[in-house]
């Protein structure tokens, strides 16, 4: 990009390599030290994203740790007496790259940057994208966060500190700094009137109910208290949720519209370009499955900021959900368990922590849960449901990658590249079938699709072969199909009436 | 166990900035040393045409005739040399080894390299001193080592050492193998397995700071390896023990080394910054590296003169200086030792040493002509000039007059002003400069006459040297005493042709260092080694009766330990065997050095 590297150089900003595996010693040895004397002798701090990346899917990612261990070596080897980390939060109530995002997880490649294309884009912030929101957190000391932990600074200092680096011990400490980060990030995002319009607009879908403007503004004012009770920011004014709404869909015109009275999806306001299928990264999608996909991710894609309040929320919801299909009662110890298991399958889609009693404790609150005597009961009450709908989507999702594996790949090799492709295809199928499955327009999603697969491998579902290639490992994949299905059967809603909704349209 | 929490703590190092340092001396040292005897297989004296050579061509005296050196060991000994070879041949079969079948086992699983192979033990079995070699000679070894490993770095060398201690299995450090004090020489009475922990292959340079001026070394790292790698980086330690060819850093830390240049870089306790010593209760080190502490007693002095006894040294971090820029030699002439060792004294006083000054006795001043190569005409006359400018001019006694070799480094402006003030101060004690070149030649034969032992040893000559550390006002005395109780000894022994000799080596503020030569004819003698010791025996006796130390710098080991006591008090004494106990209680390092083995079984010895 002609002179825009110049220019942001001039700034203060630096260029680093993506890729941190490559062997160029060199490059790497100098820009450790150019950031470590930033750290030791800089009068200003130095912002960087911890994600490392852009996150298509608007949910939280798991860090980066290299730039931040970097950063944090001088205070490890004792040049500097402490690092304070603040964690930002930026949160948009439109995204620029809204649109580009959702066709990039359906396997559309992104255009080259160029540097006209960033004059074009000049264009483009003409349009309304709303407010945009900065949050300043409390600043983390790095000194005390690893106080206690197995960080010995005493034996370290003794040592020249260039010719030392971070052990295992200390990587895994600034790896549960960088979540630790990540996680305050995400309490202090701001969740907008749209994000509620979001949920509730799919919850409303699932159930089959027409979106009438008054209905939506109890929603949302629902929505709205029950995160302000589980410590988020919210944007909506309690005094004028009829308002903000309709500033909302103002600015996201492009996804829902008011029409006499009823909210409705978009999906005929989509420029479908042909695109050339060798560029494409995954399964060559119908015009039609786009048409109907685009928006409904579109759709996800707002919903998914939330669910670092409602995911914690949702395992204890499902779990009680299974416990209490046969038993009338259960006990706090036997749903943490299930909320464990929950937790442990999810703990790549979701940065978090997970807080069982907390939640616990705001569903005892939001009267999910009733206590009596030594025993709980599960009322499966309307706030129950809009925040099971939430989450629902990535059951679909881990749910087909398991059942697309084990159908079609059931003792072969396979790629991730090559399975994430042929669930594209399944779901496509699916999706127009009008027989009852679990399934979902998100599944189509290749980025949550890819961490779903990561989480798969995490959980010993398949082992790795010296060639790269995976292999279906033993029968953990088919019990936790089995897991996930079972939840999935339990679930007080379906996809299906959606579907017929917006083929209706 | 305290190793895993030792290990814990381990500051991880990137790996990078370690260097490989490629040694002259191989994996399989035998293929470059003599196995039985000092120094480089291809370097030596020998006899040709009936005249003493020299060849080795890592020396400047290689492929040298020496008449004059051939005619002293006439005159001194009453031997006309022959080229008769009485050096051993290497045995075909070696004792029995003692196996610990769960400690090998337990060593081939963990991939640390291993030999038990009658050779490999043979030639670790043993130091440098006149008993180890003579025993070789007449392979008169009961005991020899039963295996041997070579471990590639700290966390092996502990994997051992725990091993060793729960199998109970002794452990001999080694490294150069060219201890003076039979501190390596393998225990003839052990009935436990014995293995050698050849800390050869660890010889990494771990890293540098060029800020701080310090360097970390693997212990195995040979002197002049270290050294040479140095210079490329316009460095140097400056720690040159007469053996620095071939001993290691980590004998040097064991055995409290002394180098040549101290007075310009100090000893081995004034270059140690932090040393990691393995124990069978984990890894002793000091925590921190700043260049003083008061922290109680300092356990680098724990480790520093352990001799093996208490655990092995892994990694060494000492201080480096620049390379100085002028390099000079001198000399000087005295018209008696008296004379000399006053002017030495009044040198300490000012504290203006060089980096090294050594004041030699008559008999080695002549000894040390005597190693002259032969030479042209034009260097016969010159040298004729010069013996008359002394005696006619100067009026000396030529068999009175001893001298002195120099030798400065630094700064050029500095180096001229030493010279100066040097010079002036040996005029006020009737002291003369004598040229640069006899000053560099006294240097330079240092690493050579290491080799005359062995030749000498094939003539039916039996030589070694000793040395101790006395205070200013007890150096004469301890001199001329000495020589004498030696010279009455070899009366007693009926012994007609011997050599003793002595100089001073080092000076302190308080006193100095001497080094004693000592070697006789031992034709017609029955145990010509046993004589030996004896003789050395009585003038320890004299040297500690006039205030001398039991050793200056080559250690106490098994040759010294009945005088350890003594050298450190009864008290002294219970506080070292109570950090042996606790830091090896099962006395897997039962190397007998400092305490007299009492008992044969190694589990219930004395300790």
């Amino acid at each position: 990009m002609y002179g825009i590297g110049s220019m942001l150089r001039k700034t203060g900003a630096f260029f680093m390599r993506r890729s941190f595996s490559s062997d160029d010693d060199l490059y790497w040895d100098i820009f450790r030290e150019y950031v470590q004397s930033l750290v030791r002798s800089y009068h200003i701090g130095v912002e960087f994203f911890v994600e490392g990346t852009r996150s298509r899917t608007f949910k939280a990612i798991p860090p980066k740790v290299g730039l931040l261990s970097m950063a944090l070596e001088p205070f490890v080897m004792g040049e500097v007496g402490d690092v304070t980390i603040v964690p930002v939060s930026v949160s948009y109530e439109k995204v620029l790259e809204e649109e580009l995002f959702v066709y990039e997880m359906l396997g559309v490649p992104k255009p080259k940057e160029s540097t006209t294309g960033l004059f074009k884009a000049f264009k483009v912030v003409q349009k309304n994208f709303g407010k945009m929101y900065m949050d300043f957190g409390e600043p983390i000391s790095a000194r005390e966060y690893f106080s206690g932990k197995d960080i010995d600074r005493v034996s370290r200092a003794s040592v020249t500190a260039h010719v030392q680096k971070l052990n295992k011990m200390e990587i895994q400490a600034v790896k549960d700094l960088a979540n630790e980060i990540v996680v305050k990030q995400q309490e202090g995002i701001v969740i907008t009137t749209f994000n509620l319009i979001a949920i509730y607009y799919s919850f409303s879908q699932y159930v089959g109910n027409e979106v009438k403007l008054a209905y939506l503004c109890e929603g949302v004012e629902i929505l709205k208290s029950l995160f302000e009770s589980l410590g988020a920011n919210v944007a909506t004014n309690g005094k004028s949720i009829q308002y903000d709404i309709m500033e909302a869909l103002e600015v996201h015109h492009n996804i829902l519209k008011l029409n006499k009275g009823t909210v409705e999806l978009i999906t005929n306001g989509i420029d479908f370009q042909p695109i050339d299928p060798k560029r494409l990264k995954g399964f060559p999608l119908s015009k039609e499955t786009m048409q109907t996909a685009v928006p409904i991710m579109s759709l996800q894609i707002y919903i998914n900021p939330c669910l670092f309040w409602l995911s914690n929320l949702s395992y204890a919801i499902l779990g009680a959900l299974g416990i209490t299909h046969e038993a009338s009662t259960f006990s706090r110890e036997v749903l943490q368990t299930t909320f464990n298991e929950l937790s442990a399958i999810f703990s790549s889609e979701f940065i978090l922590e997970d807080n069982f009693d907390k939640t616990f404790k705001v569903l005892i609150e939001i009267e999910v849960f009733e206590q009596l005597g030594d025993f709980f009961i599960f009322k499966n009450n309307h706030i129950s449901k809009v925040i099971l709908s939430s989450f629902a989507p990535f059951m679909c999702i881990y749910l087909q990658l398991a059942d697309t594996i084990l159908e079609e790949f059931p003792s072969s090799q396979f790629k991730s590249q090559e399975v994430l492709k042929t669930t594209q295809k399944r779901v496509e199928k699916l999706l127009s079938s009008t027989e009852k499955s679990y399934v979902h327009n998100y599944c189509l999603a290749l980025d949550n699709l890819q961490v779903a697969f990561s989480s798969f491998t995490k959980n010993d579902c398949f082992e790795q072969l010296e060639n790269g290639d995976f292999k279906v490992n033993g029968g953990n994949l088919s019990s936790l199909r089995q897991l996930l299905q079972n939840y999935c059967q339990l679930l007080p809603f379906s996809f299906q009436p959606t579907l017929k909704l917006i083929s209706k349209l | 166990m305290a190793n895993n929490q030792n290990s814990i703590k381990n500051t991880e190092l990137d790996g990078r900035m370690s260097r490989d340092v490629e040694s002259v001396i191989p994996k399989k040292r035998q293929d470059v040393l003599k196995w039985y005897g000092w120094g480089y297989k291809d370097s030596k004296f020998y006899v040709k045409d009936g005249m003493i050579c020299f060849q080795g061509d890592q020396y400047p005296l290689e492929g040298c005739q020496l008449p004059y050196f051939t005619e002293w060991v006439r005159k001194k000994f009453d031997i006309i040399v022959n080229d008769r070879n009485g050096y051993p041949k290497m045995p075909e079969s070696f004792p029995q080894p003692t196996i610990n079948q769960s400690f090998v086992n337990a060593i081939k699983d963990s991939d640390i390299s291993l030999s038990s192979q009658g050779e490999d033990r043979l030639i670790r079995c043993h130091g440098q001193t006149l008993h180890d070699i003579y025993l070789l000679w007449k392979n008169a070894y009961q005991r020899i080592p039963d295996f041997v490993v070579w471990p590639k770095n700290h966390e092996e060398v502990n994997r051992i050492v725990n091993l060793a201690h729960e199998n109970n299995v002794v452990l001999i450090p080694y490294g150069g193998g060219t201890s003076v004090s039979g501190s390596i020489t393998c225990p003839q009475n052990e009935h436990r397995m014995i293995c050698v922990v050849d800390t050869s292959q660890m010889n990494h340079m771990l890293w540098l700071n060029k800020e701080n001026l310090t360097v970390c070394f693997e212990s195995g790292i040979v002197g002049q390896d270290l050294e040479r790698e140095l210079r490329k980086l316009g460095l140097t330690v400056g720690h040159e023990p007469d053996s620095y060819e071939f001993s290691t850093l980590g004998g040097w830390v064991a055995t409290r080394a002394s180098g040549m240049k101290k007075n310009v870089y100090g000893n081995i306790e004034d270059l140690i910054v932090k040393v990691k010593m393995v124990t069978t209760r984990g890894t002793l080190e000091r925590e921190c590296s700043a260049p003083r502490v008061s922290s109680g007693p300092d356990f680098n002095h724990i480790i520093m003169g352990s001799e093996g006894t208490l655990g092995i040294v892994t990694e060494v971090v000492l201080k480096v200086r620049p390379l100085p820029p002028v390099k000079r030699y001198g000399s000087l002439v005295f018209p008696d030792f008296d004379s000399g060792v006053r002017f030495m004294r009044e040198v300490a006083r000012r504290r203006c040493q060089p980096a090294s000054v050594r004041l030699m006795d008559n008999e080695q001043f002549e000894f040390g002509q005597a190693l002259k190569p032969i030479k042209g005409l034009v260097g016969n006359l010159v040298d004729y000039f010069k013996k008359a400018y002394v005696s006619k001019i100067k009026g000396i006694d030529l068999s009175k007059m001893c001298a002195a070799t120099l030798l400065f480094e630094g700064e050029r402006e500095d180096v001229h002003r030493q010279e100066a003030l040097i010079y002036e101060i040996a005029k006020r004690f009737n002291g003369f400069p004598a040229g640069g070149q006899n000053g560099e030649r006294g240097y330079i034969l240092t690493f050579v006459i290491a080799y005359i032992r062995d030749f000498a040893l094939n003539h039916e000559i039996v030589a070694e040297s000793f040395e101790t550390s006395v205070a200013w006002d007890r150096c004469s005395a301890l001199c001329k005493n000495v020589k004498q109780r030696v010279r009455d000894e070899c009366k007693k022994y009926n012994i007609d042709f011997f050599l003793i000799s002595c100089r001073v080596t080092q000076t302190y503020d308080s006193g100095c260092c001497i080094y004693f030569y000592f070697g006789f004819r031992h034709t017609g003698l029955e145990r010509p080694v046993e004589t030996y010791e004896a003789i050395e025996c009585g003038a320890r006796e004299e040297i500690l009766s006039n205030g001398g130390s039991i050793s200056h710098h080559h250690g106490v080991g098994k040759l010294r330990n009945k005088w350890y006591k003594k050298s450190v008090s009864e008290t002294g004494l219970r506080l070292y065997e109570s950090a042996k106990l606790e830091l090896d209680p099962k006395n897997i390092f039962a190397l007998g050095n400092l305490i007299p083995e009492e008992t044969t079984d190694g589990v219930t010895s004395k300790l």
